[in-house]
């Protein structure tokens, strides 16, 4: 057995942070934390993301024309995150979030770019604010709720100057999808630890950001 | 048997009404220009056909036709005393309705950024990079772009080639992923992914309600995550392949004829989880549906 198969992966990391292993295996995480540096360095990362996280502001507003930088870095950095730290998506998504807010911080300070004013309702309601929700589902609903709202409102914006039938094949995408995260977070309500939920239910946010993202892109007329 | 001379001209009338105009409505479009190797070149507008072809020459030709009431504009970017960075070209057409056939050459390692509404963008050659962006229609890339990025709503997305990293997203247009790539992350809400074959350092895939074939192979260390809510799953592989799997459905199913080994009952006895490695590991297969049913199949040996 070689070094590196003694070590703990950051999947169970998390897994041991959230108390989700087996009482043997939270006692053998345990012991190997207590003499190895280099997993200790990894969970005090851990440990560091998971604060950032949670210390978001529940408003994030990222200016539009950041959106392609944004996407850019993000996606550049996932793979690098992945394959060295194979870290789970909603981790991953909690740190885009963190990267959205430094950025639009950043931006507004520099740019102080005016608000966006909204015209009309969102034509997509966002799913994650219908009902209350309760354990580690509700940060992720706090961190892309925000940014799905500025996203709807910015679509209801740019509607008017899209062709019917392009909206209506981005609404009933969005109805897809919003059909996802209901059932997402009805099964985490039911089992609130589950991380495959948690995953699945980030990936489903995130294919709604993007979804939205590229339908507020959408040259006019099309 | 004989026409009478009056039906003979009034059909002959008729028939140059109906030519006259669509022949007159249509213009021929032709620029050229000499440009840098890695020259950046944007199109944008409602082309309907646009074929792209990178070529061994550094120089950009766009030739074709367009509406002759269509707007045409392009120009190519001027630096110094050298050859073009770039060029843009925009094509607006008066009715909105996509029209005009466009045929875009570019020096092979140009960067190509395409964006249209409803359009068949056909692409060969290029080995930059492409960024290609449409509603409906459909785009194929053929070659070894060293970057794609395709977006769609309905339009199908088919790669019959090796690009170093590919971001390829739809909506509801179905992606084929025929080739290789060091890194392709392929995304849809509802269409089908299909990689039918092919050799992949890292892949991701991801689905709404979309099914997912993966039937290419992995490189060693490489990775392949899927994940689909209600989008069934289904894995042909290599029974030779060395690769740790780590698969989870909430509440689908899992079937495995890879190796034969049945999955557990998943958490409090909901969906099914199973966990593996062939050979010595090596790659790392990641797999998750919330509804989806998973497959996990061998390939034929004489695929592998």
């Amino acid at each position: 057995m070689t070094s590196a198969q003694l070590h703990v992966d950051t999947s169970r990391l998390s897994a041991w942070l959230e108390t989700e292993l087996s009482p043997d295996e939270q006692r053998r995480v345990e012991h190997h934390l207590a003499s190895c540096a280099e997993c200790g360095d990894r969970l005090a990362r851990l440990q560091t993301l998971l604060r950032e996280a949670r210390s978001l502001p529940d408003a994030i507003d990222p200016p539009d024309e950041l959106w392609s930088a944004v996407r850019a870095r993000v996606e550049s950095a996932e793979p690098r995150a992945r394959s060295r730290l194979h870290l789970r998506r909603w981790e991953l998504a909690a740190a885009a979030a963190v990267l959205v807010a430094l950025t639009s911080v950043l931006t507004t300070l520099v740019v102080r770019r005016p608000t966006v004013v909204v015209v009309q309702p969102a034509a997509t309601p966002v799913a994650a604010v219908a009902t209350p929700f309760v354990g580690p589902g509700r940060s992720i609903d706090a961190d892309y709720s925000a940014t799905i709202r500025q996203l709807d409102d910015a679509l209801a914006e740019h509607r008017a100057e899209l062709a019917p039938a392009t909206i209506a094949k981005v609404e009933a995408s969005l109805r897809v999808i919003d059909g996802a995260i209901t059932e997402a977070r009805r099964a985490l309500a039911a089992d609130p630890a589950n991380l495959t939920l948690l995953d699945i239910l980030s990936a489903n946010y995130q294919r709604k950001l993007e979804l939205l993202r590229r339908a507020t892109e959408l040259p006019p007329t099309t | 048997m004989t026409i009478p001379l009056r039906s003979l001209i009034r059909f002959t009338g008729v028939l140059l009404v109906l030519i006259a105009p669509s022949a007159a409505a249509q213009r021929a479009v032709e620029m050229r220009h000499a440009v840098s190797p890695t020259a950046s070149v944007r199109i944008f507008g409602s082309f309907a056909e646009l074929r792209i072809r990178g070529w061994d020459r550094d120089s950009v030709a766009i030739t074709g036709t367009v509406p002759s009431d269509a707007r045409f504009d392009g120009g190519f970017l001027t630096a110094g005393d050298g050859a073009s960075p770039g060029a843009k070209f925009f094509l607006e057409s008066t009715s909105g309705t996509p029209s005009g056939k466009l045929e875009l050459r570019v020096p092979a390692g140009a960067r190509v950024w395409a964006k249209s509404g409803s359009a068949t963008i056909d692409v060969d050659g290029v080995t930059g990079g492409l960024d290609l962006n449409i509603i409906g229609g459909s785009v194929r890339v053929v070659g070894r772009p060293h970057d794609l990025t395709v977006e769609s709503m309905d339009g199908s997305v088919t790669i019959d080639g090796a690009p170093a990293w590919a971001r390829l997203k739809t909506a509801t247009g179905d992606i084929v992923f025929n080739g290789s790539s060091d890194d392709a992350g392929l995304t849809t809400v509802s269409g089908a992914v299909r990689v039918p074959a092919g050799h992949f350092e890292r892949a991701r895939i991801e689905s709404v309600t979309g099914p997912v074939e993966f039937s290419g192979g992995l490189a060693r260390g490489g990775t392949l995550d899927v994940d689909t809510h209600s989008g069934s799953i289904e894995l042909r592989l290599s029974r030779k392949i060395a690769a740790e799997f780590d698969v989870a459905t909430v509440s689908g199913t899992i079937e495995n004829t890879l190796t034969g080994r049945p999955p557990a009952a998943g958490r409090e006895g909901r969906g099914q989880e199973i966990g593996f490695t062939t050979g010595d590991g090596g790659a790392r297969i990641y797999l998750r549906s919330f509804k989806g049913n998973i497959r996990l199949r061998p390939l034929p040996d004489s695929r592998r």
